[in-house]
Protein backbone atom coordinates (compact mmCIF):
# COMPACT_ATOMS: atom_id res chain seq x y z
CA UNK A 1 0.00 0.00 0.00
CA UNK A 2 2.65 2.41 0.56
CA UNK A 3 4.63 1.51 -2.36
CA UNK A 4 1.47 2.33 -4.36
CA UNK A 5 1.09 5.22 -2.58
CA UNK A 6 4.65 6.29 -3.11
CA UNK A 7 4.17 5.46 -6.68
CA UNK A 8 1.23 7.14 -7.08
CA UNK A 9 3.31 10.25 -5.54
CA UNK A 10 6.16 9.47 -8.51
CA UNK A 11 3.63 9.37 -10.88
CA UNK A 12 1.86 12.25 -10.04
CA UNK A 13 4.89 14.80 -9.74
CA UNK A 14 6.47 13.22 -12.44
CA UNK A 15 3.77 12.75 -15.05
CA UNK A 16 4.11 16.14 -17.48
CA UNK A 17 0.53 17.97 -17.85
CA UNK A 18 -1.20 16.90 -20.83
CA UNK A 19 -4.24 18.52 -22.33
CA UNK A 20 -7.54 16.54 -23.14
CA UNK A 21 -8.15 15.58 -26.14
CA UNK A 22 -11.28 14.58 -27.98
CA UNK A 23 -11.67 10.71 -27.86
CA UNK A 24 -9.65 10.59 -24.57
CA UNK A 25 -11.17 7.71 -22.70
CA UNK A 26 -11.22 7.63 -19.28
CA UNK A 27 -10.98 4.46 -17.12
CA UNK A 28 -12.71 4.90 -13.59
CA UNK A 29 -13.07 1.50 -12.38
CA UNK A 30 -11.06 0.04 -9.48
CA UNK A 31 -9.59 3.31 -8.73
CA UNK A 32 -10.25 5.61 -5.68
CA UNK A 33 -8.71 8.11 -3.12
CA UNK A 34 -4.94 6.90 -2.55
CA UNK A 35 -4.45 4.96 -5.34
CA UNK A 36 -3.55 5.22 -9.19
CA UNK A 37 -4.91 7.78 -11.18
CA UNK A 38 -7.71 6.54 -13.43
CA UNK A 39 -6.11 5.29 -17.05
CA UNK A 40 -6.64 7.15 -19.88
CA UNK A 41 -6.75 5.94 -23.19
CA UNK A 42 -5.82 8.99 -25.70
CA UNK A 43 -7.22 8.01 -29.28
CA UNK A 44 -5.46 10.64 -30.87
CA UNK A 45 -1.80 8.70 -30.90
CA UNK A 46 -3.49 6.07 -31.45
CA UNK A 47 -5.49 6.67 -34.60
CA UNK A 48 -2.30 8.47 -35.88
CA UNK A 49 -0.90 5.12 -36.29
CA UNK A 50 -4.08 2.67 -36.80
CA UNK A 51 -7.48 3.02 -38.56
CA UNK A 52 -10.55 2.30 -36.47
CA UNK A 53 -11.20 -0.97 -37.83
CA UNK A 54 -7.50 -2.22 -36.32
CA UNK A 55 -9.04 -2.63 -32.96
CA UNK A 56 -12.58 -2.16 -33.42
CA UNK A 57 -14.87 -4.27 -32.82
CA UNK A 58 -12.60 -6.99 -32.63
CA UNK A 59 -10.63 -6.30 -29.55
CA UNK A 60 -12.49 -3.21 -28.32
CA UNK A 61 -15.97 -2.62 -28.16
CA UNK A 62 -17.23 1.30 -28.95
CA UNK A 63 -19.13 1.08 -25.71
CA UNK A 64 -18.14 2.45 -22.68
CA UNK A 65 -17.96 0.29 -19.90
CA UNK A 66 -18.04 -3.07 -22.58
CA UNK A 67 -14.61 -4.22 -22.34
CA UNK A 68 -13.45 -5.62 -19.13
CA UNK A 69 -10.03 -3.87 -19.09
CA UNK A 70 -8.12 -5.04 -16.05
CA UNK A 71 -4.53 -4.91 -15.46
CA UNK A 72 -4.42 -8.43 -15.46
CA UNK A 73 -5.87 -9.01 -18.62
CA UNK A 74 -3.24 -6.68 -19.66
CA UNK A 75 -0.38 -8.29 -18.49
CA UNK A 76 -2.53 -11.74 -19.92
CA UNK A 77 -1.71 -10.22 -23.08
CA UNK A 78 -5.52 -9.29 -23.92
CA UNK A 79 -7.21 -5.64 -24.56
CA UNK A 80 -4.26 -3.22 -24.25
CA UNK A 81 -1.38 -5.69 -24.05
CA UNK A 82 -1.99 -7.13 -27.12
CA UNK A 83 0.30 -4.38 -28.60
CA UNK A 84 1.47 -3.25 -25.29
CA UNK A 85 4.06 -5.99 -24.27
CA UNK A 86 7.48 -4.31 -24.51
CA UNK A 87 7.79 -5.64 -28.14
CA UNK A 88 5.05 -3.37 -30.45
CA UNK A 89 4.63 -0.66 -27.79
CA UNK A 90 5.95 0.56 -24.72
CA UNK A 91 5.77 -2.49 -21.77
CA UNK A 92 3.18 -2.36 -19.19
CA UNK A 93 5.28 -2.18 -15.48
CA UNK A 94 6.10 -0.07 -12.85
CA UNK A 95 8.05 2.42 -15.17
CA UNK A 96 5.40 3.36 -17.24
CA UNK A 97 2.58 3.48 -14.32
CA UNK A 98 1.74 7.21 -15.39
CA UNK A 99 1.58 6.82 -19.15
CA UNK A 100 -1.78 5.73 -18.80
CA UNK A 101 -2.70 6.29 -15.21
CA UNK A 102 -2.41 10.14 -15.07
CA UNK B 1 93.32 25.55 -33.92
CA UNK B 2 95.51 25.82 -36.64
CA UNK B 3 98.28 23.02 -35.63
CA UNK B 4 95.33 20.58 -35.48
CA UNK B 5 93.85 21.42 -38.80
CA UNK B 6 97.37 21.18 -40.19
CA UNK B 7 98.32 17.88 -38.48
CA UNK B 8 94.90 15.93 -39.17
CA UNK B 9 93.15 17.23 -41.75
CA UNK B 10 96.02 17.76 -44.08
CA UNK B 11 97.55 14.61 -44.25
CA UNK B 12 94.06 12.78 -44.11
CA UNK B 13 93.06 14.55 -47.26
CA UNK B 14 96.68 13.97 -49.08
CA UNK B 15 96.48 9.92 -48.04
CA UNK B 16 92.82 9.86 -49.66
CA UNK B 17 94.58 11.88 -52.87
CA UNK B 18 97.59 8.98 -52.90
CA UNK B 19 94.48 5.86 -52.40
CA UNK B 20 92.44 6.96 -55.00
CA UNK B 21 95.29 8.60 -57.81
CA UNK B 22 98.50 6.99 -56.92
CA UNK B 23 97.66 3.21 -57.67
CA UNK B 24 96.80 0.68 -60.05
CA UNK B 25 93.16 0.10 -60.32
CA UNK B 26 93.37 -3.81 -58.28
CA UNK B 27 95.25 -1.85 -55.14
CA UNK B 28 93.06 1.26 -55.69
CA UNK B 29 90.10 -1.53 -55.59
CA UNK B 30 91.02 -2.83 -52.42
CA UNK B 31 92.14 0.08 -50.42
CA UNK B 32 88.52 1.72 -51.52
CA UNK B 33 86.58 -1.22 -50.63
CA UNK B 34 88.31 -0.68 -46.81
CA UNK B 35 86.01 2.36 -47.09
CA UNK B 36 83.33 2.11 -48.66
CA UNK B 37 81.03 -0.93 -49.88
CA UNK B 38 79.25 -2.22 -52.99
CA UNK B 39 82.61 -1.06 -54.80
CA UNK B 40 82.11 -2.37 -58.67
CA UNK B 41 84.99 -5.11 -59.19
CA UNK B 42 88.00 -2.68 -61.58
CA UNK B 43 86.44 -3.00 -65.13
CA UNK B 44 82.84 -3.04 -64.29
CA UNK B 45 82.10 -0.17 -63.47
CA UNK B 46 78.87 0.23 -64.28
CA UNK B 47 78.21 3.47 -66.90
CA UNK B 48 76.48 6.37 -64.63
CA UNK B 49 72.97 6.23 -65.74
CA UNK B 50 71.98 9.42 -67.59
CA UNK B 51 69.59 11.79 -65.41
CA UNK B 52 66.47 12.69 -68.24
CA UNK B 53 63.83 14.65 -67.41
CA UNK B 54 60.58 13.49 -67.80
CA UNK B 55 57.35 14.87 -66.95
CA UNK B 56 55.59 13.74 -63.78
CA UNK B 57 53.01 11.74 -65.39
CA UNK B 58 53.57 9.96 -68.90
CA UNK B 59 51.65 11.58 -71.97
CA UNK B 60 48.75 9.91 -72.73
CA UNK B 61 49.81 6.49 -75.43
CA UNK B 62 46.66 7.24 -77.62
CA UNK B 63 44.45 10.31 -77.37
CA UNK B 64 42.05 8.85 -79.60
CA UNK B 65 41.41 5.97 -77.48
CA UNK B 66 38.40 6.49 -75.62
CA UNK B 67 39.16 6.16 -71.58
CA UNK B 68 37.76 2.84 -70.47
CA UNK B 69 34.35 3.76 -68.60
CA UNK B 70 33.72 3.86 -65.55
CA UNK B 71 31.95 1.34 -63.49
CA UNK B 72 29.00 2.83 -63.02
CA UNK B 73 27.04 0.12 -61.59
CA UNK B 74 29.76 -0.05 -58.27
CA UNK B 75 30.61 3.60 -57.51
CA UNK B 76 27.92 6.26 -58.95
CA UNK B 77 24.88 4.89 -58.09
CA UNK B 78 23.80 6.27 -55.49
CA UNK B 79 23.25 3.98 -52.11
CA UNK B 80 19.72 3.43 -51.35
CA UNK B 81 18.34 5.53 -48.46
CA UNK B 82 18.32 4.54 -45.14
CA UNK B 83 14.87 2.98 -44.10
CA UNK B 84 12.79 6.13 -42.93
CA UNK B 85 9.59 6.14 -41.44
CA UNK B 86 6.83 8.07 -43.63
CA UNK B 87 5.38 9.97 -40.82
CA UNK B 88 7.08 11.40 -37.88
CA UNK B 89 6.96 9.28 -34.60
CA UNK B 90 6.87 12.13 -32.73
CA UNK B 91 3.44 12.58 -32.14
CA UNK B 92 2.93 15.23 -29.81
CA UNK B 93 5.09 17.13 -32.68
CA UNK B 94 2.89 15.26 -35.24
CA UNK B 95 -0.15 16.61 -33.54
CA UNK B 96 0.74 19.73 -33.62
CA UNK B 97 0.76 19.98 -37.67
CA UNK B 98 -1.83 18.17 -38.38
CA UNK B 99 -4.81 19.85 -40.44
CA UNK B 100 -7.30 21.63 -38.30
CA UNK B 101 -11.30 22.82 -38.76
CA UNK B 102 -12.95 25.83 -38.59
CA UNK B 103 -13.43 24.73 -34.32
CA UNK B 104 -9.50 24.04 -34.09
CA UNK B 105 -9.79 20.31 -33.57
CA UNK B 106 -8.01 18.07 -36.00
CA UNK B 107 -8.94 17.25 -39.11
CA UNK B 108 -8.55 13.88 -39.00
CA UNK B 109 -10.42 13.34 -42.64
CA UNK B 110 -7.98 15.90 -44.33
CA UNK B 111 -4.69 14.83 -42.17
CA UNK B 112 -5.84 11.21 -44.12
CA UNK B 113 -6.41 12.34 -47.77
CA UNK B 114 -3.33 14.75 -47.20
CA UNK B 115 -0.97 11.14 -46.31
CA UNK B 116 0.29 13.38 -42.79
CA UNK B 117 -0.41 10.34 -41.22
CA UNK B 118 -0.57 6.93 -42.96
CA UNK B 119 -3.06 4.78 -40.04
CA UNK B 120 -2.63 0.84 -40.26
CA UNK B 121 -4.93 -1.56 -41.54
CA UNK B 122 -4.26 -3.58 -38.43
CA UNK B 123 -1.94 -4.38 -35.69
CA UNK B 124 -0.61 -6.98 -38.47
CA UNK B 125 1.09 -4.86 -40.62
CA UNK B 126 0.42 -6.62 -44.28
CA UNK B 127 -3.25 -6.62 -43.00
CA UNK B 128 -5.43 -4.96 -45.98
CA UNK B 129 -7.54 -1.74 -46.15
CA UNK B 130 -10.84 -1.98 -45.80
CA UNK B 131 -12.75 -1.38 -49.70
CA UNK B 132 -13.20 2.31 -49.39
CA UNK B 133 -17.48 3.09 -50.76
CA UNK B 134 -17.79 6.42 -52.43
CA UNK B 135 -21.25 6.45 -51.55
CA UNK B 136 -22.96 10.03 -50.36
CA UNK B 137 -26.39 9.96 -48.78
CA UNK B 138 -28.65 12.87 -48.83
CA UNK B 139 -30.54 13.08 -45.29
CA UNK B 140 -32.71 15.86 -46.15
CA UNK B 141 -34.85 17.09 -43.03
CA UNK B 142 -38.43 17.56 -43.96
CA UNK B 143 -39.14 20.84 -45.18
CA UNK B 144 -35.97 21.97 -44.49
CA UNK B 145 -33.63 21.70 -47.62
CA UNK B 146 -31.49 24.09 -46.56
CA UNK B 147 -30.66 21.63 -43.41
CA UNK B 148 -29.79 18.89 -45.62
CA UNK B 149 -27.06 16.91 -44.65
CA UNK B 150 -24.55 14.71 -46.43
CA UNK B 151 -23.31 11.48 -44.83
CA UNK B 152 -19.69 10.82 -47.26
CA UNK B 153 -19.35 6.74 -46.87
CA UNK B 154 -15.99 7.68 -48.08
CA UNK B 155 -14.57 9.84 -46.09
CA UNK B 156 -15.91 6.92 -43.21
CA UNK B 157 -14.35 3.75 -44.69
CA UNK B 158 -11.04 5.23 -44.75
CA UNK B 159 -11.31 4.55 -41.23
CA UNK B 160 -14.52 2.43 -40.33
CA UNK B 161 -14.83 -0.81 -41.71
CA UNK B 162 -19.20 -1.74 -42.67
CA UNK B 163 -19.42 -3.55 -39.64
CA UNK B 164 -17.89 -1.28 -36.79
CA UNK B 165 -21.92 0.89 -38.18
CA UNK B 166 -23.94 -1.91 -39.89
CA UNK B 167 -26.57 -2.78 -38.45
CA UNK B 168 -25.71 -2.09 -35.05
CA UNK B 169 -25.92 2.08 -35.09
CA UNK B 170 -27.33 2.28 -38.91
CA UNK B 171 -29.52 0.03 -40.24
CA UNK B 172 -28.76 -0.66 -44.41
CA UNK B 173 -31.69 0.69 -45.55
CA UNK B 174 -32.85 4.44 -46.88
CA UNK B 175 -34.95 5.94 -43.97
CA UNK B 176 -35.06 3.06 -41.47
CA UNK B 177 -33.00 5.63 -39.18
CA UNK B 178 -34.75 7.93 -37.30
CA UNK B 179 -31.77 10.14 -37.15
CA UNK B 180 -32.38 13.73 -35.61
CA UNK B 181 -30.13 15.92 -34.24
CA UNK B 182 -31.43 15.83 -30.48
CA UNK B 183 -31.37 12.06 -30.63
CA UNK B 184 -27.49 12.47 -32.17
CA UNK B 185 -26.37 15.24 -29.80
CA UNK B 186 -28.30 12.68 -26.71
CA UNK B 187 -25.20 9.77 -28.25
CA UNK B 188 -27.09 7.89 -30.29
CA UNK B 189 -26.49 7.27 -34.18
CA UNK B 190 -23.62 9.60 -35.32
CA UNK B 191 -23.66 10.85 -31.51
CA UNK B 192 -21.61 7.35 -30.88
CA UNK B 193 -18.63 8.70 -32.81
CA UNK B 194 -19.32 12.67 -33.02
CA UNK B 195 -18.46 14.24 -29.85
CA UNK B 196 -16.62 12.14 -28.57
CA UNK B 197 -14.16 10.67 -30.69
CA UNK B 198 -14.62 12.79 -34.10
CA UNK B 199 -15.64 16.44 -34.40
CA UNK B 200 -18.79 17.31 -32.28
CA UNK B 201 -21.79 18.11 -33.88
CA UNK B 202 -22.11 21.14 -31.73
CA UNK B 203 -19.28 22.87 -33.92
CA UNK B 204 -19.09 21.37 -37.37
CA UNK B 205 -22.52 21.75 -38.85
CA UNK B 206 -21.27 22.64 -42.30
CA UNK B 207 -19.23 19.97 -42.14
CA UNK B 208 -22.38 17.82 -42.00
CA UNK B 209 -25.16 20.83 -43.74
CA UNK B 210 -23.00 21.82 -46.92
CA UNK B 211 -25.36 24.84 -47.26
CA UNK B 212 -24.35 26.34 -44.26
CA UNK B 213 -20.70 26.65 -45.57
CA UNK B 214 -19.84 29.85 -44.97
CA UNK B 215 -22.20 30.67 -42.37
CA UNK B 216 -20.79 32.56 -38.89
Amino acid sequence: MLAVLVLAAIAAIAAPPRLAMLGDVVFPRHTGPGELPPAVFPHWVHRMQFKCYACHDALFQMKAGANPVTMDAIQAGKFCGICHNGKTAFAVGFTTCNRCHR
Amino acid sequence: MRPAFITIVVPMLLSGFAVTSGCGQATRHSAVTLFFEDVPPPGKESPSKAVVRQPRRPPPAQAAAPPPPPPVAETTKPLPEPEKPAVSRDWPQLLSQLPRDAAGGVDWVRALEDKRIEPKAGLDAAAPNQPVLPLDVELIPKNQPLFKAIFSHKAHTEWLGCANCHPGIFQMRRGADPITMAKIFAGEYCGRCHGKVAFAPATGCPRCHTALKGAP
